[in-house]
């Protein structure tokens, strides 16, 4: 059941009305609200509800070992193999294709043969998303940041479905305070509308619309024309942040009307100027995740400077493995890791220095090209691919320019333009939404709604960020 | 917000949602045909591409009313005259469960396939698969010979059977005209296992034999349709897929497309199922010409991997070898 699907529309329709009656009761909304994420993620297959809930109860029982040792080196001892088993959960689903591929590959290479690995693994979906919100908990539980809640809440936490498939990862404190609360986190109708209008304009108006002119020349890079392939990936820089940040609305929207508060999960990454700065804007909750749970325990930049730009530099390693396994991921992340410390040590060194526009025009500039050029590594299938497609670029196979037109070119500026004007636009769009009437309202939002389904395709793509 | 505000709110995502219905009327009726088959009937069998949210009810639209003329009923002429000229020469399906059903043998006139030779022109079409996997893998692999040129289109989630979502008829006759390649790759199929519709109307629930009536007739048409325009027509069947429900699909279609592409002098089928199975069976892994084995299929266990991909090209350039005459790698010293 995706976000844009009639069926979610009906669901969430029902289940929001059923919310709306039950929310102010702390102990009947939690239960309710546990068995509306099974509902939905049950929907997405038995055996991934079935390892979901294996997953809930062993993490369960974990918290209340923690809990109960009062030893602090044992606790450590606890804490450390929780996180190992949650990591080789993880990594059992993601690498298992990943890890025999290669294993065979070696076999072939040294001249083994035979050598068959006939073993298949179906990820679930969701997991890299609930296993750091799993993680999380494990440490600030053991940091003692956060109480031992009972079983339900904990599973409605990790479960909750508006979340559970491609984020935003919120941290149980945030989560919890908003489930105590028997008012729940406030929202306007208008904030409502204009994150849901945001989303569906992202993703099924714009996105969509990109699709078409990414597919293709990721797969087969070699027909196609250096223009074509700059288009290409351009293309593909704007569909994945209109893509997952249109999810990242609606998850939001869906929360707040269930009673939490989600912050932002990206800030107009795209108007970033150098890495430090974007990666601020970008998949704000993971990039938090991975400074709060990766970068400070390596020691952050409490190890001097050298150490510093080393954790920056492995906090997006493993960044990259947590996307994905294969090695366009792994180099995704390297590319990302050294450029991110780059960043860092620029930052500091001009600390302090007011830098003419010109200098940020082109940091702008070169900060947008950096990142788009590691999202060819990020999207291509292989890493001979994703070569062929940056050799692509820069030698000719063929001049003929098959998929760059005027429209892609306008999208793509739409989508850049609106990284610099769109929080304004926004806000302007809730003001004016807030002085109409509400029957005026009713009409402007539907006919903004009709629009957005006449221009989306009759096929939506799913989101990317499904596959992670 | 309080409780009275809150269920404003929801009062208005209704009072939204019934105007926008109201506006894209043939979306609700798409929708509601979708859960309902029953009321497929009243769909016609040929539309628009617009997919699910534009399938029109063909007694009911006003447009046609005021039209005064239905565009389908056009398309159902066309595809009438298609087979009536072909009516001196016809076949009765003596193998098929199904029953008898009278068809044509149509000659390729335009084409002597015995002369394809380099340089040539390549025309693949089909469903995700050629979007996915095998599709990119047979463009590569064709494009290290000498002297081909590779237009490759695909389209999701459509296929033969629901064209009145996305019509693969209309589309190959015009990709036909304007690349006119000498060779066709054909693969359709992962769509196509749900109820269909004939032309006049009739519908085949899934698994019966009324179904693979009217799909035999279907691949038929594509085939009469398409023969005629190109040299060789390569229709590559499924391999074996992970889960049951495809399996039992394909196993009824893969043998569709093989007797329907034997009626044909210039079609060849292309058996991948086997190619796939180890002892006859699904496996996750399978060695290429090579002997390197790795990982064939996708998550869902129907698209292929881009080393599935690559041995499901491999079948087909071999058999493009037996039909092509001085096929030669661009790196080769010959």
């Amino acid at each position: 059941m995706q976000f844009i699907s009639l069926d979610f529309v009906i669901f969430f329709a029902v289940a929001f009305l059923i919310a709306i009656y039950l929310k102010s009761n702390r102990k009947v909304y939690i239960i309710y609200l546990f068995c509306v994420s099974l509902l939905f993620y049950f929907s997405l297959g038995l055996n991934n509800l079935l390892i979901l809930l294996a997953s809930v109860i062993l993490n369960y029982l974990a918290l209340y070992l923690l809990e109960t040792t009062t030893s602090h080196r044992l606790k450590k001892k606890i804490l450390i193999v929780a996180l190992v088993l949650n990591i080789a959960f993880l990594a059992f689903f993601k690498y298992n294709d990943f890890a025999t591929n290669t294993l065979m590959r070696l076999a072939s290479d040294w001249g083994i043969k035979g050598f068959v690995i006939d073993f298949e693994v179906v990820i679930p979906v969701g997991i890299s998303f609930y296993t750091f919100r799993v993680i999380s908990h494990l440490v600030d539980f053991y940091k003692g940041t956060v109480k031992k809640p009972d079983l339900i809440s904990y599973a409605t936490y990790i479960t909750f479905f508006p979340q559970i498939l491609s984020g935003p990862i919120s941290r149980p404190q945030e989560f919890y305070t908003f489930l105590d609360n028997p008012q729940k986190a406030k929202y306007s109708d208008t904030e409502i509308i204009s994150l849901i209008i945001s989303g569906l304009i992202k993703k099924l108006v714009i996105a969509s619309f990109l699709f078409n002119y990414v597919e293709v020349p990721f797969s087969t890079p070699q027909s196609f024309s250096p223009l074509d392939l700059i288009a290409a990936a351009l293309a593909y820089s704007c569909m994945l942040y209109t893509d997952f940040s249109g999810y990242s609305d609606l998850s939001i929207a869906i929360s707040k009307m269930l009673g939490f508060n989600v912050q932002p999960n990206f800030r107009s990454p795209y108007k970033a100027i150098g890495l430090k700065d974007f990666w601020s804007r970008w998949h704000i909750s993971l990039m938090t995740w991975l400074r709060d749970y990766v970068y400070i325990p390596l020691g952050g930049n409490r190890k001097g400077t050298v150490r510093k730009y080393i954790n920056l530099f492995l906090t997006m390693i493993v960044s990259g493995l947590w996307h994905g396994a294969g090695l366009t991921f792994m180099v995704w992340g390297l590319i990302h890791g050294v450029g991110n410390s780059v960043s860092h040590l620029i930052e500091d060194s001009l600390k302090g220095k007011t830098l003419p526009k010109i200098f940020k025009f082109f940091g702008w500039l070169l900060t947008f090209s950096f990142v788009t050029f590691a999202w060819i590594f990020f999207n291509s299938k292989t890493l001979s691919s994703a070569l062929i497609f940056i050799k692509g670029i820069f030698i000719s196979t063929t001049n003929k320019n098959t998929i760059i037109d005027f429209r892609l070119c306008l999208v793509i500026a739409i989508v850049i333009y609106f990284n610099f004007i769109g929080t304004k636009f926004t806000q302007y769009f809730m003001r004016v939404l807030q002085g109409l009437r509400p029957v005026v309202k009713y009409i402007v939002v539907a006919v903004i709604l009709y629009i957005i389904i006449k221009l989306g395709p009759s096929l939506v793509p799913p989101f990317i960020y499904f596959n992670f | 917000m309080n409780r009275k505000d809150e269920i404003k709110v929801w009062m208005m995502g209704i009072v939204i949602s019934l105007i926008v219905m109201f506006l894209s009327f043939d979306s609700v009726v798409a929708k509601i045909d979708a859960l309902n088959p029953q009321l497929a009937k009243q769909i016609t069998s040929t539309s628009v591409y617009k997919g699910y949210n534009s399938i029109k009810i063909k007694e009911s639209s006003l447009w046609n009313l005021i039209k005064g003329q239905d565009q389908d009923e056009d398309q159902s002429q066309n595809n009438d005259e298609l087979v009536s000229s072909n009516d001196d020469k016809t076949k009765v399906l003596g193998t098929s469960s199904v029953t008898p059903t009278v068809t044509v043998i149509p000659t390729p006139s335009n084409y002597d396939n015995s002369v394809i030779k380099p340089p040539f022109k390549v025309q693949i079409v089909g469903d995700s698969m050629v979007l996915e996997g095998f599709g990119p893998q047979m463009k590569i692999k064709l494009l290290e010979y000498q002297g081909v040129t590779v237009f490759s289109n695909g389209k999701y989630s459509t296929g033969l059977n629901r064209i009145d979502y996305y019509d693969w008829f209309a589309e190959t006759s015009s990709l036909l005209a304007s690349n006119k390649p000498d060779v066709l790759i054909v693969m359709f199929g992962a769509n196509d296992g749900q109820g269909i519709v004939a032309k006049d109307g009739s519908i085949g629930a899934l698994g019966s034999a009324k179904w693979k009536q009217i799909y035999i007739q279907r691949v038929l048409d594509y085939l009469t349709l398409v023969s005629p325009k190109v040299g060789l027509i390569y229709w590559v069947g499924q391999p074996i897929p992970r889960t049951s429900d495809f399996y039992n699909k394909f196993l009824v279609m893969n043998p569709i497309y093989q007797s329907e592409c034997a009626q044909f002098t210039n079609c060849r089928f292309v058996n991948e199922w086997d190619r796939f199975a180890v002892n006859g069976k699904y496996a996750a892994s399978v060695a290429d010409d090579s002997g390197l084995v790795q990982t064939v299929k996708g998550p869902d266990g129907v698209h292929v991997t881009v080393h599935g991909g690559n041995i499901m090209a491999d079948e087909v350039i071999k058999m493009m070898k037996k039909d092509i005459q001085g096929m030669t790698l661009k790196n080769s010293s010959n």
